[in-house]
């Protein structure tokens, strides 16, 4: 209900917000003359000219005239003849100041390059503004972030991402364990993720946030509930996407990191390019390993002696984790007929062990999964294409995933690895099974967009994804399913930019159609009884609209209020609608998840090229309908999925950074999230209806802090000790309204530290790190409260050699 | 003025966020009506919320709340959270549950002041559930079901005072042709035997055998001493044990009654109470007290005078598909008359909805007939043969699975 005041009483913000700003339009003087330029970074020279600088600010010093540059670095205003200093500055760069005498009349339009300031590996938690603010013109609601901080760190982007506000990483356990994504209270697959805005499943199923190392990525930003078409997603949680290097510079960055739990890391990610030829190769490669054999502290194990179950503390024994990537691409860019042309290819593939089930009292000591995945794709970029400001961009890829469930083990372990023999497969608890699935996709995307002037702009994008779901067993041939499922997105948006670009709205629309073909015999009397819905939906298509606008109205120069809202749809998924013809039984008349979903913030920022302040907050609502959930029907022992529950999140959200020079840095973030059941049956609530939904964290927060000094040791060298911060508040495992109180299932208030010391010399070429995770070896849990890992060192060593070509 | 508003935007923000941290930090004050566990006490099973939100909860209720038609059953600050230790399907004798747990035990619990409490506990992976089980006498359980491989029948006899085990292989005639797994389903002990149903079927169609089979095993040995078969139905009792409902009844003088009903991808249609004689070790072909093609006989339960409650599912009942719409009969076991109780039909999700406290004479069904309206208990009073009511039960639980008479606790 708050939320809901909050969010109109921003959108009454706004609205007043584009009154003022056309009264004062009205009023502009009719004795000025026009100055116009384009401001460009000398940043790289492989660029002639180099990169426009987005969104710099161009004034006459002292005066109130000025603009701010567009998203080509091109700026325009009016003011009166006279003697000025024109100065131009931009968050990361050097300040330019020079005189300037401007003439009535026309004056030339000026070509200004911005020198780049010296910037610090560390520096910036959140991309700096030349990214994130053209993110945050479309008024989506994003958290941009930069790797910067995390370069020197063995984190996994999945562990980043926790640090930000509004996200959750549910992980199981260590490195490579499994892991939920929630973004503002929405998870599982309601939420996408991306490489460079193509689909994550088309480099390869082995490739996950919780594997790929930081040092691959240049940033990644995530858009909360209302998503941008060109990522051609039924994303109706929101999308991760991860930003590789996407300029032209050589480099090599390499790293290798070693630490407790018999944890290696190593990642490489290099770039070479011939400026005279155009030709770029690019290849990036990581390989993870660990034991995870860390202390599990007061786990239940039967003593024989006492004839009972006692607490003790014991080593993981059987959750050993293996993954591997390489990827090469290569081609051209900046020539006549292409902006950029890459053709790529990759392999990689996982090994890892099985140690528990849901709970940490089930424990396996036998069973594996094994993954490996190739993938071939093909980019083409073209600005300008047959005509001026109509730009392509063009994806297509073939990929087949393969992963494997090994239960084969007729044990029963216990956590000091001892087992019984027993009658039973492990995880299933009935006969061997070597389950095989395979998932070969295509998938094509192209994106156009024109720019019809400043103020108004177009785009679409196609997405095709077409795939087929291969199950069998190695011991059981009776349990084999094939199915064929194709969905194609597509995406109108209009982008409009008024008053100066003060005010830019983009209203979209998505198309989504989605055809399947299964395998399943439809006719056997084993399905008939409970198939549900209509059987000519087996094979059928079906289509669905989506709609939503994204709106920024900027009040001062760093200052602005967003809002955005989308009617948005999760696709069925294959063996949810069609079952894998085996315990799962099909309905053929699921309809899609849907969901309402508003967003509503602001950000401001401040400061000077010393000292800097920022500031993000907002509020919002997710109203959710048809979750697809799989009902289980004990009494025949299948499954089958139902469009059943209802939910509303609403919630806020708040971040603030502050930076002093090079020395100090700071962040905080809050994140509070309600979630409540809504579901009706058949017209009736259910007896949980309004109540929270059970374990979920609803309150959690972050906190970094960062010191370090240049040139201590040496010209050159900079020290840096950094330190994080997490906190969870405690949540029920169950209904919170529900039980005995004093008995309740809670999963406790969790405070896990970081600390991270750094060495760099030879301008960051060369980097060495200690961290220190959760040294106060404070308990953290997953939801089901499985234990993950104490009190752990690492250390990295990093090399970054850059060259322009 | 642009730090004026800076300064009020990060204030507003903050406060906003302060005030929903301070009220989101708030303990929840749920009621928490203590039950007086002195008193004579059920236990009452009910499942609520959807995957992966589904939890499963076991209330203690007096008798004194159980009768009070003014009384209204909640779960707001009571009851035990049960659903990651042990699921329903479990035995009941003498206030304890015993089951093999979710987490790979074989235990014996109980529910006391909230909580779950697990008295006695061992590795256990020999079984996968006890939803076959037959008592040989007070301490001793037997409980039956397939191997992982699922064509192999075994069997673990439970000393429930010390939970030490014998464990054994049962011998099953051959597969016939196009079968290749086997399952069990009802047990029951008389006098130094073992009638265990069974049922055999195919892992690729998973059509079953037709015919009920019942072993009849020498319970010291577990030699099968005899195969019984019937063509008339397929299930000896519930079909998955004794999970769902209370399927077989031996009463006072030995005789033994078996609803047999329609199961699963049976293409049988018919369901039947059927008798072995005390004594006997085959059906008695002359009784067939209960049969109807329409009318499925879901569950009995013993009244102690020579009548039952019987528990009938007719779909023609219900609206919405629900092939579990309910009714409840007094039944007398030799002439099989049949008096429909005025309690109402209709079935939102209810298991084994019925708790028979003989001593006093009384039996407590409990419906979950409407989803839209209040449900309640109804007491039937064996002596007086009348129905009334008691407790409400709000409507809106996914299942109330089970009803146990515990007695004092």
């Amino acid at each position: 209900m708050q939320i809901s005041k909050i969010l109109q009483t921003g959108l009454v913000c706004i609205a007043l917000s584009i009154l003022s700003a056309a009264g004062a339009q009205a009023q502009e003087k009719s004795n000025t003359t026009t100055l116009s330029g384009r401001i460009t970074s000398a940043e790289d020279e492989a660029v002639p000219a180099g990169p426009p600088v987005a969104y710099a600010t161009v004034g006459l010093k002292g005066t109130g005239y000025g603009a701010v540059c567009n998203a080509e670095g091109e700026f325009s205003f009016k003011a009166p003849p006279g003697s000025y200093t024109l100065q131009v500055s931009y968050v990361g760069f050097k300040t330019y100041e020079a005189p300037l005498k401007l003439a009535a009349g026309n004056n030339a339009p000026l070509k200004i390059e911005l020198q780049k300031a010296k910037m610090d590996l560390d520096e910036v938690t959140i991309v700096g503004k030349n990214q994130t603010q053209q993110l945050k013109e479309a008024g989506f609601n994003v958290n941009a972030i930069e790797t910067k901080a995390y370069q020197n760190t063995t984190a996994n982007l999945n562990q980043v991402l926790d640090q930000t506000s509004g996200i959750r990483v549910r992980q199981s356990g260590g490195l490579g364990s499994n892991m939920n994504f929630s973004i503002n209270g929405l998870s599982g697959n309601a939420v996408k993720y991306f490489v460079d805005g193509v689909p994550i499943e088309a480099m390869g199923g082995v490739m996950t946030l919780n594997n790929i190392p930081v040092n691959l990525a240049k940033s990644i930003e995530v858009y909360k509930g209302v998503v941008p078409i060109d990522f051609g997603a039924d994303a109706m949680g929101g999308v991760v996407n991860v930003v590789t290097n996407s300029g032209v510079r050589n480099y090599l960055d390499a790293s290798f990191g070693t630490g407790s739990f018999n944890t290696q890391q190593a990642a490489v990610s290099s770039q070479y390019s011939d400026n005279s030829t155009g030709f770029l190769v690019k290849a990036n490669g990581f390989l993870n390993y660990s034991k995870n054999n860390y202390i599990m502290r007061d786990v239940e194990i039967y003593d024989p002696a006492l004839k009972k179950y006692v607490l003790r503390d014991h080593r993981r024994f059987h959750d050993q984790y293996f993954s591997a990537l390489g990827m090469v691409e290569a081609g051209f860019v900046n020539k006549k007929w292409a902006d950029l042309f890459l053709i790529g290819g990759s392999y990689s593939k996982q090994n890892n062990d099985i140690q528990t089930g849901t709970t940490q009292n089930i424990l396996y000591g036998g069973a594996e999964r094994q993954a490996d995945s190739y993938s071939v794709s093909v980019k083409y970029k073209k600005d300008n294409l047959f005509i001026k400001n109509l730009n392509a961009n063009l994806f297509s890829s073939f990929s087949k995933n393969n992963f494997s469930i090994i239960d084969t083990t007729y044990r029963q372990y216990f956590w000091d690895g001892s087992y019984n023999v027993t009658n039973r497969a492990e995880i299933s608890g009935g006969a061997r099974s070597i389950r095989h699935y395979a998932r070969p996709t295509n998938t094509a995307r192209a994106n156009l967009s024109y720019r019809l002037s400043d103020a108004h702009a177009f785009s679409i994008n196609y997405q095709l994804n077409a795939f087929s779901n291969d199950v069998y067993d190695e011991l059981n041939s009776n349990t084999a399913s094939k199915d064929y499922i194709t969905k194609q997105i597509i995406g109108f948006a209009y982008q409009q930019s008024l008053f100066n670009d003060r005010l830019s709205n983009t209203p979209f629309l998505k198309y989504y159609g989605i055809k399947l073909k299964t395998s399943l015999d439809v006719n056997n009397s084993y399905y008939s009884p409970y198939m549900v819905g209509d059987i000519a939906n087996a094979n059928g298509f079906q289509s669905n609209w989506a709609y939503g606008i994204a709106s920024r109205f900027r009040i001062t120069e760093n200052t602005g209020i967003k809002a955005s809202y989308e009617y948005t749809y999760r696709l069925q998924e294959p063996d949810e609608l069609l079952g894998n013809g085996y315990t799962v039984m099909p309905n053929f008349d699921l309809k899609p998840e849907n969901s309402n979903n508003y967003n509503l913030g602001f950000y401001l920022g401040n400061g000077s090229q010393r000292h800097r302040f920022f500031f993000e907050g907002s509020g919002f609502i997710r109203n959710a309908k048809d979750y697809i959930q799989p009902f289980f029907r004990e009494a025949l022992g299948i499954t089958q999925y139902q469009n059943t529950a209802s939910v509303s999140i609403k919630g806020i959200e708040g971040e603030v950074r502050y930076s002093f020079d090079q020395l100090l840095n700071f962040s905080i973030n809050a994140s509070y999230q309600n979630a409540v059941n809504k579901t009706v049956k058949d017209g009736n609530k259910e007896i949980t209806y309004g109540f929270k939904l059970p374990n979920r964290p609803w309150i959690f927060g972050n906190a970094a802090a960062n010191i370090g000094k240049n040139d201590l040791f040496g010209k050159g060298t900079r020290i840096q000790f950094g330190w994080s911060f997490q906190y969870i508040h405690w949540f029920y495992l169950t209904w919170s309204d529900f039980g005995d109180p004093s008995h309740k299932s809670v999963i406790p208030s969790q405070s896990i530290h970081n600390l991270l010391l750094t060495y760099s010399f030879k301008d960051s070429r060369y980097n060495v790190s200690l961290e220190c995770r959760n040294p106060t070896n404070g308990l953290a849990y997953d939801n089901f409260k499985l234990q993950k890992p104490g009190r752990a060192f690492f250390l990295k060593l990093r090399v970054f050699l850059t060259k322009q070509s | 003025m642009k730090q004026n508003i800076i300064k009020l935007l990060s204030g507003l923000t903050f406060l906003a966020i302060a005030a929903a941290f301070l009220s989101a930090c708030k303990d929840d004050n749920g009621t928490d009506p203590k039950v007086d566990t002195s008193k004579d006490m059920f236990w009452l099973y009910s499942r609520i919320g959807e995957y992966p939100d589904q939890a499963d909860l076991i209330a203690e209720v007096t008798r004194e709340d159980i009768e009070d038609p003014a009384f209204t059953f909640t779960l707001k600050g009571n009851g035990a959270e049960v659903q990651q230790k042990i699921t329903y399907g479990q035995v009941l004798k003498d206030g304890y549950y015993y089951c093999v747990s979710k987490d790979q035990r074989f235990g014996k619990y109980k529910i006391k002041n909230g909580q779950l409490i697990a008295e006695m506990e061992v590795p256990y992976t020999r079984l996968y559930n006890s939803f076959s089980f037959a008592w040989k006498n007070d301490h001793t359980l037997v409980i039956f079901g397939p191997d992982g491989n699922g064509d192999k029948l075994v069997y673990s006899e439970i000393n429930t005072n010390t939970l030490d085990m014998k464990n054994g292989e049962l011998a099953i005639p051959a597969f016939p042709a196009g079968y290749d797994r086997v399952r069990t389903q009802e047990a029951v002990y008389r006098d130094g035997k073992i009638f265990l149903g069974y049922q055999v079927y195919n892992s690729t169609a998973y059509n079953v055998q037709p015919g009920l089979r019942v072993l009849v095993l020498d319970a010291s040995t577990y030699q099968a001493e005899k195969t019984i078969t019937d063509s008339r139905s397929d299930n000896f009792g519930d079909g998955n044990g004794g999970r769902f409902q209370s399927g077989i009844l031996k009463d006072k003088s030995g005789n033994i009654y078996v609803s047999a009903s329609p199961g699963y991808n049976s293409g049988n249609t018919t369901s039947y109470l059927l008798r072995i004689n005390s004594g006997a070790t085959e059906f008695d072909p002359s009784y067939e007290g209960f049969k109807s093609s329409s009318i499925k006989l879901s569950g009995i339960w013993d009244l102690g005078n020579g009548k039952a409650i019987l528990r009938t599912d007719d779909s023609a009942l219900g609206t919405g598909g629900s092939t579990f719409v309910c009714e409840h009969n007094v039944f007398e076991l030799s002439t099989g008359k049949k008096t429909k109780l005025d309690i109402p039909a209709g079935d939102s999700g209810s298991q084994m909805n019925v708790a028979v406290d003989q001593e006093n004479g009384k039996a407590y069904i409990m419906t979950n007939a409407s989803r839209s309206v209040n449900n309640n208990i109804y007491i039937y009073s064996i002596s007086a043969e009348t129905v009334t009511k008691g407790m409400i039960i709000p409507p809106g639980y996914n299942w109330l699975l089970r009803l146990d008479y515990i007695g004092s606790n």
